[in-house]
């Protein structure tokens, strides 16, 4: 059965939730899909709970803010909120299907939605480096999550990277008494002259030029040695990590830990916008595709996107990008908002500009700052820098045919963890544009369904398929 | 957080807290691998925690083939992991 929606906002997160207060605020009735078990995307995972907890709020700093109002936007009555919905498939005609919570039900749902809002949000980049498929390495948003459900990882823990969330995640690890033992910067020990021309993109934002002035301070008077312009990072172990080395202007250090997460900034969830067939743009400053977006973030016919699913800007941009998103798809349904606009695309404007500060700061390193020939690029098939590199040298043009030569992006994770590699190693050997070297196509199902999700809750059914023999190996 | 519920991990009884997906309550309770990795055979872990590298996939509940980044752990939860249990 097919249930209809006016207005299906994919995505809980700060542009999620703001798209569908602002669509609800307007009148129109929202069905909000989202994948996780609670709302506030990653940045606010858990933020109901820490709200309530005076230590943990604490600890968590300034990243719940804005938090609270969000997560009560919710109790609007013309919002329909389902958690642990994954999105199987979408069309340009904005049918949606999901699997959704056990319920009695078929768990496989589909909507046939007015308008569609997509607030899917960003991962993290994955950084491809030897000794990255081990036990104890992980994204350092992946340590910043395991904070943010009261797990703090035990051992010598040491951070790689660059970028605003590796700062916020150093402050909390100290602040939850974690063994922190080094601080490997991939950046250069002065800012990019890039960086200095944008510098006045970060004074139109005094509060968040305050927070990255409070972060750095924090790190710089910790006593946690920091290693500038790193290089060449490998991790090392047989069943877990236990050392890591690297380079460090020009020396070549090691560093015995239990830990290492690494994180070399944000990239924007494009697997939903990619199904769509929507028009992508590559972002040279960010190293990533973006979805192609009109000014109110319309990318198709009744397709909003919105949140650093349209290009990576943070929690902030994400809720007013949201805001504007779930106004003019609640307009195009007949229900036209108040005149809040004109504020939101100022306020929008200005946080953008210092956003522009923010990736001339922390250009993405160089992939060949850390790969090697033995370097696993996608992890899922254990695919080797060099086997793609045969492959682009055989006549492999492009991410798809790389994809049918050398099975990479062929995994469970569907290329989530190798297309962003795949487009930068291609384009770095073949010396085009990456805009030109293209992306890998996405097909449904977006994410791996079991058969029995298709099937009524019969138990004749059931039964008949525990009876029916496994197809032959 | 406080521990205040049970699951069930290859039938060792493990503590986790409310609020915590299984793949967290796995890492707090000691695993560094969650199995071998389908491919290769070597020990495989999660490395997002947020549902898009598949480093967590293990069976829950009796299905398989579940990210256990994006389950909540609930008391009496079961899963199959086919790894070592810590020590």
């Amino acid at each position: 059965m097919t249930e209809r929606a006016e207005v299906l906002v994919i995505g809980a997160g700060p542009a999620g939730l703001a798209a569908a207060a602002a669509a609800a605020q307007a009148g129109a009735r929202i069905l909000l899909l989202d994948e996780q078990p609670v709302p506030g995307g990653q940045v606010w995972r858990g933020a109901d709970r820490r709200l309530q907890d005076p230590a943990a709020k604490r600890r968590a700093g300034d990243s719940d803010t804005g938090a609270a109002e969000a997560l009560a936007g919710l109790d609007h009555p013309n919002i329909d909120y389902v958690a642990n919905a994954t999105i199987v498939d979408a069309t340009p005609e904005r049918r949606v299907s999901w699997i959704g919570p056990p319920n009695g039900g078929p768990r496989l749902r589909e909507a046939q939605a007015d308008a569609l809002i997509l607030a899917t949000g960003a991962q993290e980049r994955p950084v491809p480096f030897p000794g990255w498929t081990l036990p104890g390495v992980m994204g350092v948003g992946a340590l910043q999550l395991l904070l943010k459900q009261g797990v703090v990882p035990e051992g010598r823990i040491v951070l790689a990277g660059q970028g605003p969330l590796i700062l916020l995640t150093y402050v909390q690890l100290r602040r939850a008494r974690a063994s922190v033992k080094a601080f490997l910067d991939f950046g250069p020990a002065l800012p990019p002259f890039d960086a200095l021309r944008q510098a006045g993109g970060i004074l139109a934002d005094p509060a968040l030029f305050a927070k990255g002035v409070a972060l750095a301070a924090a790190r710089a008077v910790s006593g946690t040695p920091v290693h500038r312009a790193v290089d060449r990072l490998a991790a090392h172990g047989t069943d877990r990590v236990e050392r890591l080395t690297f380079g460090s202007r020009g020396l070549s250090r090691s560093i015995p830990c239990d830990v290492v997460a690494v994180h070399d900034g944000v990239i924007p969830n494009t697997q939903l916008t990619r199904l769509l067939n929507l028009p992508h743009v590559w972002d040279p400053a960010q190293e990533a595709f973006a979805p192609a977006a009109g000014p109110d973030h319309e990318a198709a016919p009744g397709i909003w996107v919105a949140g650093d699913g349209a290009g990576i800007g943070g929690a902030e941009i994400a809720r007013l990008s949201g805001a504007l998103a779930g106004a003019a798809a609640a307009a195009s349904v007949g229900k036209p908002a108040d005149g809040r606009m004109p504020n939101l695309r100022a306020e929008l404007r200005r946080k953008r500009r210092a956003r522009t500060f923010l990736d001339a700061l922390y250009r993405p390193a160089p992939l060949a700052a850390h790969l090697t020939e033995d370097t696993p690029i996608c992890r899922c098939e254990a695919v080797t820098s060099s086997q793609i590199g045969a492959a682009v040298q055989d006549g492999a043009h492009g991410p798809n045919r790389v994809k049918t030569f050398t099975r990479a992006g062929m995994g469970p994770c569907q290329g989530r963890m190798c297309g962003n590699t795949l487009t930068r190693v291609i384009a770095d050997i073949t010396a085009e544009a990456p805009h030109a070297v293209g992306a890998l196509r996405i097909r449904p199902p977006l994410k791996p369904v079991l058969i029995e999700d298709y099937l009524p809750p019969d138990p004749d059914t059931e039964q008949a398929l525990e009876r029916a023999p496994a197809h032959d190996a | 957080m406080t521990q205040t519920l049970t699951i069930v991990v290859d039938g060792v009884p493990v503590p986790a807290s409310d609020g915590q997906s299984v793949a967290a309550a796995l890492i707090a309770a000691g695993w560094a691998s969650f199995g071998p990795h389908a491919k290769t055979g070597a020990p495989l872990a999660p490395y997002c925690m947020m549902g898009v590298c598949f480093g967590c996939l293990c069976e829950v509940d009796g299905r398989p083939g579940a990210q256990a980044c994006l389950i909540e752990v609930r008391d009496g939860l079961t899963v199959r992991l086919g790894a070592p249990v810590p020590e």
